[in-house]
């Protein structure tokens, strides 16, 4: 009678430490939840930041406050075909100071 | 007979009415089992489901919305997750303490916020505070566990490029539905799955406070898109057109960049004047985001789509190609061509008074001139002139994928009248979009082949995986023959003709212009003073890579398409070829397809 009035009471005790187990590990799970939608929210948020600084605008706006302008007419090098032989360049030795050896 | 003494009898009566009681109790337990069994396990689901109804409300959770990008990656919009903070009025016992508390963390001033919380009496209750809180200002809210304070899922569409291709994307409602644009033409794309969720609330309709949500269908977040735009391109090409619509005072304007192989549509702007000088000209509906050009916004409707205009002489390319096909000319075909004809006693006549001149075909097209290119479709007939509109695409939507997408009005066969045969190949009949036009020019570009232009090339999905759309559909419409004569007559357009400021330095551009005049709306006349001028083309001529059209509207006090619209095209081509290392031409030198010189160089239909 003892026996089984004991297993009752550490049955019903394991019960109870269970379900506290569940109830915890179920915060857990939420807090996590919660974090991560926090972190899906800020990971966006940091990409619309980012998408800002690089946007056509922006960049735009920044080089103009660098002084830099459009140029008025971009000259374009006529392209040259790569079998086409360049003449060989015609160079003379620059005059040159005379070197003292060893200093 | 002796009596029973009367404890006897007494004991006997109790007896008796003991047992009755007796039975009584028992058939009052046993109908007490009978309704316990009947409403706990018969009955059970009856009451289970009428007392969910009580305590349960099914919660819709807002699905986040897809994002959009251009063809770098770069995001166009995208949905930021965040939260909607609401108040049950009648919770709240000190609204000002709360207000105070609350003020900074929903960006709001204290009294708006105190003003809410007090509200009472039918309609109050249920009030909305902030409906876009950023997620960890919502869990600083949830910590701090101010009564009678909720908060709900929602999320804030941005567009971080501001007002950048606006009339591309569209918008959304305040509900996150797409409301124009492509948010609108691939909203169940891009909106997804909403989920759904149970939470606790009182008979009345309250939340209770710490009553735990149960999620019984997760969302699914909406698909992604990625663009054939390029944001830096569209970004110039804005910039170009916006300047050119203040410069010549224009009432609005559209410029489409497209990949001449593959009909992707690189850039598309549509801008609306708001300072144009005549105030009582109509205007479009605007986005609010400016352009960075003084007075200068985004059209709400895509301009390049959804309007219609007589296109003038850039529709000269339908008898052009038409008769190259069917061999009624040649491009050294000679004509002899007055500054003005008769028919059916109304006036016909080139934009400059002229002599009576020689013209080749090719010389037609380069000066645009009308006449000779009536006499051009008066050989070739009505019949296979409207064929000739038809075949290059016009009078059909070109499938690119934006709402309220027109396929513009085509004169008829049984309604043509003697005077079309003169108007009708100048651009003074049909009315056509922008993108049409484009179109047409892009199949003379892509060796007569006609490609349907596009605007989505993928999909993307939650896990960032990316599916490319299939390859838009393309049809043959002119033989490659046809389209390298028509190529090399357009080339003199720029060369020597009404094109010239749309020459870009270092390539063979080749292209056409138009000046056309704007109708009354419904009436046959022409309203004085008013154009619109457009200059359609392609680069490199030898092997084209891109094409555009930029159509300025009612420009004023110069109207030409050569002369306003051709030097937008300019800009935005060079920095194109440039930003997409196109090689150059090298020496650039239009072919010699006729001789002689005329006298005209101005287009006006």
């Amino acid at each position: 009678m003892g026996i089984a009035a004991g297993l009752v009471i550490v049955s019903l005790l394991a019960v109870v430490v269970g379900n506290m187990q569940l109830a915890a590990g179920q915060l857990r799970l939420s807090q996590v939840q919660a974090q991560v939608v926090a972190l899906q929210s800020s990971e966006a948020a940091q990409q619309v930041q980012a998408a800002n600084l690089v946007s056509p605008a922006a960049v735009a706006k920044d080089v103009r406050g660098r002084g830099l302008v459009q140029p008025n007419e971009i000259l374009h090098i006529p392209a040259v075909s790569l079998e086409r032989r360049l003449a060989p360049p015609t160079f003379s030795y620059a005059p040159c100071c005379s070197l003292t050896p060893g200093r | 007979m002796a009596r029973p003494p009367i404890s006897t009898r007494a004991g006997g009566v109790l007896h008796r009415r003991v047992r009755v009681i007796r039975v009584l109790v028992l058939l009052g337990v046993a109908g007490l089992v009978v309704q316990l069994v009947n409403l706990q396990i018969l009955r059970a689901p009856h009451f289970e489901k009428l007392s969910a109804e009580q305590l349960l409300s099914t919660v819709t959770i807002p699905a986040l919305r897809g994002a959009i990008y251009d063809r770098n990656g770069q995001i166009l919009a995208m949905s930021v997750p965040t939260k909607q903070v609401v108040a049950d009025d009648f919770q709240i016992t000190q609204p000002a303490a709360e207000a105070a508390a609350l003020a900074p963390l929903l960006g709001v001033s204290a009294t708006a916020l105190a003003a809410k919380l007090e509200q009472r009496g039918p309609g109050a209750g249920h009030v909305v505070l902030a409906s876009n809180t950023s997620v960890a200002n919502a869990a600083t809210i949830e910590a701090d566990a101010f009564p009678g304070i909720t908060l709900a899922d929602s999320s804030q569409r941005t567009n971080p490029d501001g007002a950048l291709a606006a009339s591309v994307l569209g918008g959304t409602f305040a509900d996150g539905a797409g409301s124009a644009g492509l948010e609108y033409a691939d909203q169940q794309l891009l909106a997804g799955q909403d989920g759904v969720e149970q939470i606790g609330q009182s008979p009345s309709g309250v939340s209770l406070p710490f009553a735990p949500a149960v999620i019984s269908q997760r969302p699914i977040a909406g698909t992604g898109l990625e663009l054939t735009i390029d944001a830096p391109l569209q970004y110039v090409t804005e910039q170009a057109l916006g300047t050119e619509l203040v410069d010549a005072n224009g009432v609005s304007g559209t410029a489409i960049v497209m990949d001449t192989r593959t009909g992707q549509v690189l850039a598309m702007a549509s801008l609306v004047n708001t300072r144009q000088p005549d105030p009582a000209l109509p205007t479009s509906q605007v986005w609010p985001t400016p352009t960075g050009i003084p007075g200068v916004f985004e059209a709400q409707n895509n301009l390049g789509v959804t309007t219609t205009y007589e296109p003038g002489s850039v529709f000269k390319i339908v008898p052009f190609s038409e008769g190259l096909a069917d061999g009624v000319i040649t491009p050294m075909t000679r004509f002899a061509v007055p500054d003005y004809v008769t028919i059916d006693g109304h006036v016909f006549h080139d934009a400059e008074q002229h002599g009576l001149e020689h013209l080749t075909a090719t010389q037609i097209l380069e000066y645009s001139s009308n006449i000779g290119t009536y006499e051009i479709s008066h050989r070739l007939g009505e019949s296979r002139l409207l064929n000739g509109v038809r075949r290059l695409g016009f009078g059909q939507a070109t499938g690119v994928g934006l709402p309220g997408e027109s396929a513009g009005l085509l004169m008829d066969a049984a309604r043509f009248s003697p005077t079309d045969i003169a108007s009708l190949p100048i651009g003074q009949v049909d009315a056509v979009t922008p993108l049409q036009v484009l179109d047409a020019y892009n199949t003379i570009a892509n060796d007569g082949v006609f490609v349907t232009p596009s605007l989505v090339r993928g999909h993307i999905g939650t896990d960032g995986e990316v599916t490319k759309v299939p390859a838009p559909s393309q049809r043959r419409a002119l033989a490659p023959v046809v389209a390298r004569e028509l190529v090399r007559m357009l080339i003199r357009v720029v060369a020597g003709g009404t094109g010239t400021q749309a020459a870009v330095s270092g390539y063979t551009i080749a292209g056409k212009t138009g000046t056309a005049q704007i109708p009354y709306a419904g009436r046959a006349a022409y309203i004085p003073g008013a154009y619109n001028a457009t200059f359609v083309g392609f680069a490199p001529a030898e092997h084209p890579v891109l094409s555009m059209i930029v159509v300025i509207q009612r420009p004023t006090p110069v109207i030409y398409g050569g002369t306003v619209a051709a030097p937008v095209f300019a800009r935005v081509m060079g920095y194109a070829l440039h930003r997409y290392g196109v090689p150059t031409s090298g020496r650039v030198v239009a072919p010699t397809l006729a001789g002689g010189s005329v006298s005209f160089l101005q287009d006006v239909t």
